[in-house]
């Protein structure tokens, strides 16, 4: 099974689909570097910590990090050829995803009725644009996931669909990946 | 290790430096250390999930993968310490919003540092152009 994997690993699209990834990680590293410069300049907004609730951003995590396992485990099931164990796995991860944007949509409408919109401060609207990208990539990831469940209820899981679901499953680890230094540095540093 | 192993290890590793990240800052566990120590564990945790969930690392040459990836973290390492450094010495030269003569008067205490050949910045009698 190992021996699967790699052998799918050395695959042009998987390695064309990873080059995508790095670009999109330099993506992500200039609206971090945004975030950073500007985090300061609050003009006469809020800061982070008086607008951040910790608890909350904690459970966020959580659903992501407990979806990057569950995508893991899907993976897995795909390749022992286990269709309904793969749909199952792969139905928690698109779950525990969806939860996660709510809750994401349902923070920012707070942020945005209390006055505290990316019009407010440039700290605001560099938060808004590094964590709405982060949001704008997990919704196409659900978009994609419940695209290829249905591909797998009505296809099984064909050569195909499986090059996909490795595809997703390293798309979705990636913003799993882009998810920890979102909390370390925009939350975690702002409470600080 | 087989997968299954990777995911699970991978899994409980993320879980745990999440929590100790949260409740080093959340309970100010080390003072004025936590700064570094939670950069420390976000990146312990990138290395957790690059291993364990993405399979990198596993083969005994590095892959073109393994190359993409530490030439991303080159850029990404560049473009972030270098947009720090570059706009907090903009920072320092331009001062808080204050006159220029005070930030250079502040840069000039700062550094120890006059140099005579330039106008002294405390001679008014200098004509101004307005």
């Amino acid at each position: 099974m190992s021996e699967a994997i790699t052998k799918t690993q050395e695959d042009k699209t998987v390695f064309g689909f990873w080059i995508y990834l790095m670009t999109d990680c330099v993506l992500f590293a200039s609206l971090f570097a945004t975030f950073i410069v500007l985090r300061g300049n609050t003009f006469g907004g809020p800061a982070g910590n008086e607008i951040f609730s910790m608890p909350y951003v904690l459970v966020e995590t959580l659903l992501l990090l407990i979806s990057s396992f569950t995508c893991g485990l899907g993976l897995l099931a795909a390749y022992r050829k286990d269709k309904s164990q793969t749909l199952l796995w792969f139905g928690a991860t698109f779950l525990l995803g969806l939860a996660f944007l709510g809750m994401e949509i349902n923070e920012f409408s707070n942020l945005v009725s209390e006055g505290h919109s990316w019009r407010t401060s440039a700290f605001l609207s560099a938060f808004f644009t590094l964590v709405g990208t982060h949001g704008l990539h997990i919704s196409i990831g659900l978009g994609w996931i419940a695209f290829l469940m249905a591909r797998i209820r009505s296809q099984g899981i064909t050569k195909i669909n499986l090059k996909r679901l490795t595809l997703l499953s390293l798309f979705w680890h990636f913003l799993d990946i882009v998810w920890i230094f979102i909390f370390t540095i925009v939350f975690l540093v702002g409470e600080l | 290790m087989s997968l299954r192993n990777s995911y699970v290890v991978g899994f409980l590793l993320s879980i745990a430096l999440t929590f100790i990240a949260y409740f080093a800052v959340v309970n100010d566990w080390f003072d004025e250390n936590t700064l570094g120590i939670i950069m420390l564990l976000a990146l312990a945790q990138f290395s957790v999930q690059v291993v364990f969930f993405l399979h990198m690392g596993k083969t005994s040459k590095p892959t073109w993968s393994d190359v993409a990836l530490y030439f991303m973290i080159m850029v990404v390492v560049t473009i972030i310490l270098g947009s720090m450094w570059i706009m907090s010495n903009l920072d320092y030269h331009h001062g808080d919003n204050s006159a220029p003569q005070s930030v250079e008067d502040s840069i000039i205490e700062d550094e120890g540092f006059r140099n005579d050949n330039s106008y002294d910045v405390h001679d008014n009698s200098q004509p101004h152009k307005d």
